[in-house]
């Protein structure tokens, strides 16, 4: 992934330049869903993020599935050298800001436009008093869990990116939010304002989240180098650091293969669903594994061990035209499933089963077809393919066997 | 549990040949046994599924619901939104909740406990 000197962001005549965080993997889903979803044009990723420039409004951006993050860009070059003096690599990273700062005033404001956009569309909606009852009701979802992610984000602000971590930690509960959801739709609406209440740029006040992995990180911590950063803001912009609840939000990733820095475009990340009560499998992945399977309107779909269904829920909000039953041995998922399915008003489309896929079958026999695909970094067997069924339903069984055979044996799927 | 997934269930004990399709039996001590539910009608989704359905299965079925469909139908019907609305009824919005399924040759009993049936207890 060469690039010439630095990257800045682009104008929003031809479309805004964004990259997104991706869990490992998953880059080629994403590249794929930004080019269908939004039209999105300069694709490209390097490991863990995908770069895109589109046209697309809040609106759209909000719908990308299997991204982590999104960002708008500001800034991505070479990887900044560690093995200089302190003072040197310093030097560095103020350059990220004194060689083009043209590209940061024009990365917030292409933000601030895009906020406005959507805050004016919200207005607009929230005339009809039906849409206004819905809305509380979603924001209570939304807001509930972008306190608690906010919460969250501000432990890991000087940490590295770690996915498993952050799957122990993200088990969202549904609280008691009828008290909180006055003040909370207030707070909610009161962010965007925030944002686009400043008219003066030196009303702005900032936080830089500093992210460092590879070699760099050995030598430096991600708070000295945030610091170094923040410093250099403060200096050539003027603005004010506010670490508790900035208007603006500086992200900034070194690592041995690239810098990047970018400003978030939502403070809660898309991986958290507000249709998602309890999460069981992470949503980008079970997203991921649901266009795998190709799912046509009028298909049936059919998920012989769903835990808490969260599978199912992705696709069921993606394709909703399909026939989907869910699966599961143990009680407990399955109420799980159930209250899933009640908090995303989805319990129409999905129907439930207990069921063991040990025991022998017990779907009349059909004609099915599993489809399996390889992800990158699966050590072994065939890239893709289908198994169909035969005459003789032993379905979930031979789903059952093609995972302990991929996952346990290391056997080769011919 | 949609009459629709009744469609698809067979008996999985050992040596039983002939177990579908199974019998509903609703719990008469629970007193919302069966629950009538609104669901969007689809034309599209009704006719892809309807053509997935064992008819003869679902014709009798319906019939211990109440619900008298049509003992056949012919290409003409699929393009009848009257036949198509009762299709529609009789597969998704008719939500068994409690009761049990019997296998029709060995007897055997799967609960369906708060609409979802259990297929581990073969008894």
């Amino acid at each position: 992934m060469s690039e010439a000197r630095g990257e800045p962001g682009s104008g929003t005549g031809a479309g805004a330049r964004f990259f997104c965080t991706a869990g490992r993997g998953l880059e080629r889903f994403l590249m794929r869903e930004v080019r269908a979803r939004l039209a999105a044009t300069e694709v490209e990723y390097i490991s863990g993020k995908v770069f895109f420039t589109t046209c697309s409004d809040l609106n759209m951006l909000k719908k990308l599935k299997s991204a982590e993050r999104l960002f708008l860009l500001i800034k991505k070059q070479f990887p900044l050298i560690s093995s200089v003096s302190k003072g040197k690599l310093f030097n560095e990273m103020q350059r990220l800001i004194n060689e083009d700062p043209g590209s940061w005033l024009n990365a917030i404001s292409i933000w601030k436009n895009l906020l406005e956009l959507d805050a004016k569309k919200e207005k607009l909606s929230q005339r009809d008093d039906n849409q206004v009852k819905r809305k509380v009701g979603e924001n209570e979802i939304i807001i509930a869990k972008k306190l608690k992610i906010e919460q969250m984000q501000k432990i890991e602000e000087n940490r590295d990116c770690q996915l498993e971590k952050q799957i122990e930690e993200e088990t969202l509960e549904q609280r008691d939010v009828t008290t909180k959801s006055e003040n909370f739709q207030e707070e909610f609406q009161n962010d965007i304002e925030k944002a686009i209440d400043t008219h003066n740029q030196k009303d702005l006040t900032f936080r830089v989240s500093c992210r460092c992995s590879g070699t760099i990180r050995k030598a430096f911590t991600a708070q000295e180098l945030g610091k170094v950063i923040g410093i250099a803001i403060m200096k050539h912009f003027g603005w004010k650091a506010d670490l508790r609840n900035p208007k603006l939000e500086i992200f900034i990733h070194l690592n041995d293969v690239y810098s990047v820095v970018g400003i978030p475009v939502f403070r809660v990340p898309l991986a958290s669903r507000a249709y998602i009560k309890t999460a069981g499998l992470r949503s980008t992945i079970a997203w991921a594994m649901a266009s795998l399977a190709d799912i046509k309107a009028g298909a049936f779909v059919l998920d012989p061990m769903c835990g808490l269904g969260t599978i199912l829920l992705e696709a069921a909000k993606e394709w909703p035209d399909v026939y989907y039953v869910g699966a599961d041995v143990s009680d407990s998922q399955l109420l799980g499933t159930w209250d899933n399915l009640k908090a995303a008003g989805l319990e129409d489309k999905i129907e439930l089963l207990k069921v063991s896929v040990i025991a022998r079958c017990v779907l009349w026999p059909m004609l099915y077809t599993a489809r399996f695909m390889k992800l990158p970094g699966c050590p072994f067997g065939k890239s893709e393919g289908n198994v169909e069924s035969d005459g003789n339903c032993h379905c979930l069984q031979k789903v059952l066997i093609l995972l302990f055979l991929t996952f346990h044996l290391g056997k080769s799927l011919s | 549990m949609r009459l629709l997934t009744h469609n698809f269930l067979k008996c999985n004990e050992e040596n039983c040949t002939g177990g579908y399709p199974l019998q509903i039996k609703l719990d008469d001590t629970s007193s919302e046994n069966v629950k009538i539910l609104e669901q969007d009608f689809n034309k599209e989704f009704v006719k892809n599924v309807l053509s997935k359905v064992d008819y003869d299965v679902l014709y009798n079925t319906a019939k211990q619901f109440g619900i008298s469909l049509l003992f056949s139908y012919t290409s003409q019907h699929l393009e009848d939104e009257g036949f198509l609305n009762s299709i529609h009824h009789a597969l998704f919005k008719i939500h068994i909740m409690e009761g049990s399924l019997i296998c029709p040759q060995c007897h055997v009993s799967f609960p369906i406990k708060d609409g979802i049936p259990n297929m581990l207890k073969g008894n």
